[in-house]
């Protein structure tokens, strides 16, 4: 009885802290809300304020949550709702809000040029499929994306074959490999935009070297050519993404595989394909769908070389996004755009996501 | 055992030779374009507009760095680029550990929530720095470090919490059950068991966010005007039609890599999980 009447006054305790928590969650979201307005109408803020304004009334609905559970949950369920809310709070606000809001402004006409901005439903996305730009821009992030992640599967599973066993120079090696996935990609950029260089360039200098003839390529005034150096510049970088991937799958397959390979009196070919790939392919397909996700949102490489040129030969969706939206200021258009894209992707990263819940 | 020279190891010396054949041309192709940023900041200017270029730097000199670092610009720029970097490494850490613990020992959201966490870093950055550019536009988030910070702790965040999961998983669930039968609190249990033994892995993935925040360009270049300034955007500067600023652009590009890099090469053990959120483990 005494008991019962304990965990009684306990579970009042926390209600009554879960009532205190929610109150102060919701005063400190109206009080942070109205900062934010303020600050948002004011001509020229504080720094200081303005860097703060906008966590306050996240902070709030964070400890307005949390109170809520402290009221509801008790023990483990408690602990482990409490300590993911901030989060899962956090990507809900910074990720479902934008994506309706774009959805929402997808159906509207929004240039900054028209002061009007009349509701015109699926006018955008009309427009879009019309525009034969577009169509360009899809067929170029495309080829640029299936071409260098098929080139950087080629090679860096070719690679990582090398580098299964030990052998001298092999660490030094594979630190120097890894180091392009760790530069800023518009600095790789920036580098291979001096390489290609027609006149002051390493490349035309060394393929004149080895062709012995004098070798002037304009490598980003021809609309092959440059579609070949940015396929190539993207290599550069993520070959090596695919080679450390392989290369971790291969160290992890049981080496009794190839002794038995090698007792059945296999070749090294046939070790190749039948046993080594069939193995390896769950983290080759990780790997591969990874690297193509991120080849069809190349921005920096484009937009530091050729931008787009010349012409709209090398112009991708999503540099093509970025000048319909942020240099034509087509809001409404360019949200269309973006919904197209986050489906697609959606879709694939879908895929990627079933392969990594099997494995 | 005789030694005599069998056809088996001649088989051996002729593969080791192919091997490093292939790697000495794989070698050459990784490491040139590092080799002439680095020496394309050292050479003067009229070295770096000859042609046929020149490879080595005749008279090396630190003139780009003085002028790249010495500048208002340069300086600013490596400062803001590590303010938005820690901030969102911080802020990055701070929600997804507690998020990352909550879901590896309680299951917390289930299957389909760590999932859908997961795919949310597949998004196209350029849906969504749309609306987000023109919610801050409102808001007067634009230029400011809080507005980077945030879009890019969401972008991380994802990776920071598969990474963190995976590393906790993979300390024994029996010594926090113990600790905690002995009396101890969830939070003493944190702080004395779990943040040690899992300490490789959350410095590794504070490596990673740091990397891709640092070297983060799209967002910095739609969201910052003048009030804030990270390297990636300062050094796309230079490319205006010009080739004189080569050289500056260079040591700025290097100065971008070289924290970075070492940072990376320290977690090199960690990376193939830290490219594959957990997906993959070394």
């Amino acid at each position: 009885m005494e008991l019962k009447h304990d965990i009684d006054v306990e579970n009042a305790r926390q209600r009554q802290l879960g009532y205190m928590m929610s109150a102060a969650g919701l005063l400190l979201f109206i009080v942070g809300a109205l900062l934010l307005s303020r600050v948002s109408n004011s001509r020229a803020p504080n720094a200081a304020l303005k860097n703060i304004s906008p966590l306050i009334p996240f902070a709030g609905i964070v400890l307005f949550g949390q109170g809520l559970l402290v009221i509801r949950l008790k023990g483990r369920h408690l602990t482990a709702w409490f300590l993911a809310l901030p989060t899962f709070t956090f990507i809900l606000v910074v990720v479902i809000v934008p994506t309706l809001y774009t959805l929402g402004i997808s159906f509207i006409q929004w240039d900054a040029l028209v002061p009007t901005r009349p509701f015109i439903f699926l006018d955008n996305y009309v427009t879009l499929i019309e525009e034969a730009r577009v169509r360009n821009a899809l067929a170029n992030t495309g080829l640029i994306a299936v071409s260098a992640v098929a080139i950087e599967l080629v090679l860096g599973v070719g690679l990582a074959q090398l580098f299964a066993e030990r052998f001298w120079g092999r660490s030094f090696l594979l630190s120097i490999f890894i180091i392009p996935m760790m530069m800023a990609p518009i600095v790789v950029g920036q580098t291979f935009r001096m390489l290609w260089n027609t006149r002051f360039g390493a490349i035309n200098h060394i393929l004149s070297l080895i062709t012995g003839h004098p070798v002037e390529l304009s490598w980003f005034g021809d609309k092959k050519l440059a579609l070949i150096a940015i396929t190539i510049t993207d290599v550069w970088q993520w070959t090596p993404f695919i080679f450390l991937i392989t290369l971790a799958g291969l160290l992890a397959i049981n080496t009794e595989l190839f002794e038995a390979a090698a007792i059945d009196g296999a070749s090294a070919w046939q070790t190749f394909w039948r046993v080594t790939l069939p193995v390896l392919r769950p983290v080759l397909l990780v790997a591969f769908l990874f690297r193509l996700i991120e080849a069809f949102k190349i921005f920096d490489i484009i937009f530091i070389t050729t931008n787009g040129g010349p012409g709209t030969s090398t112009e991708n969706y999503t540099l093509y996004l970025y000048q319909q939206g942020f240099q034509f200021a087509r809001f409404g258009f360019s949200a269309a755009g973006a919904i197209i894209f986050l489906i697609a992707i959606v879709l694939i990263s879908t895929l990627l996501i079933r392969i990594i819940g099997e494995t | 055992m005789i030694h005599t020279v069998t056809p088996h190891h001649r088989w051996q010396i002729i593969k080791s030779g192919f091997r490093y054949a292939i790697l000495l041309i794989a070698f050459a192709f990784f490491a040139f374009p590092i080799f002439w940023i680095a020496t394309t900041s050292l050479k003067l200017p009229e070295e770096y507009t000859t042609s046929p270029p020149i490879y080595i730097p005749q008279a090396p000199h630190l003139n780009h760095y003085t002028r790249g670092l010495g500048s208002q610009e340069g300086l600013r720029a490596l400062r803001d680029s590590v303010i938005v970097s820690v901030g969102t490494t911080a802020l990055t850490l701070s929600l997804g550990a507690s998020a990352a613990y909550s879901m590896a020992r309680f299951r917390t959201g289930g299957h389909h929530f760590s999932f859908w966490v997961l795919s949310q870093r597949m998004m196209p950055p350029i849906a969504i720095v749309l609306p987000v550019f023109l919610l801050y536009r409102q808001v007067q988030l634009i230029d400011t470090y809080v507005g980077l910070i945030l879009l890019y702790t969401v972008f991380n965040l994802p990776l920071g919490i598969w990474m963190l999961r995976s590393y906790i998983i993979e300390v024994p669930v029996e010594v926090e059950e113990s600790a905690l039968v002995d009396g101890a609190t969830r939070f003493q249990v944190l702080r004395h068991i779990t943040v040690p033994l899992a300490a490789a892995g959350l410095s590794a993935t504070m490596v990673f966010i740091f990397i891709f925040s640092w070297t983060e360009f799209l967002f910095a270049l739609i969201l910052t005007r003048t009030g804030v300034l990270t390297l990636p955007v300062l050094i796309s500067r230079f490319f205006g039609t010009q080739s004189f600023e080569w050289g500056v652009a260079a040591a700025l590009s290097v100065v971008a890599t070289v924290p970075v890099v070492i940072l990376g090469l320290l977690i090199r053990r960690h990376f193939v999980r830290g490219l594959t959120m957990g997906a993959v483990k070394q």
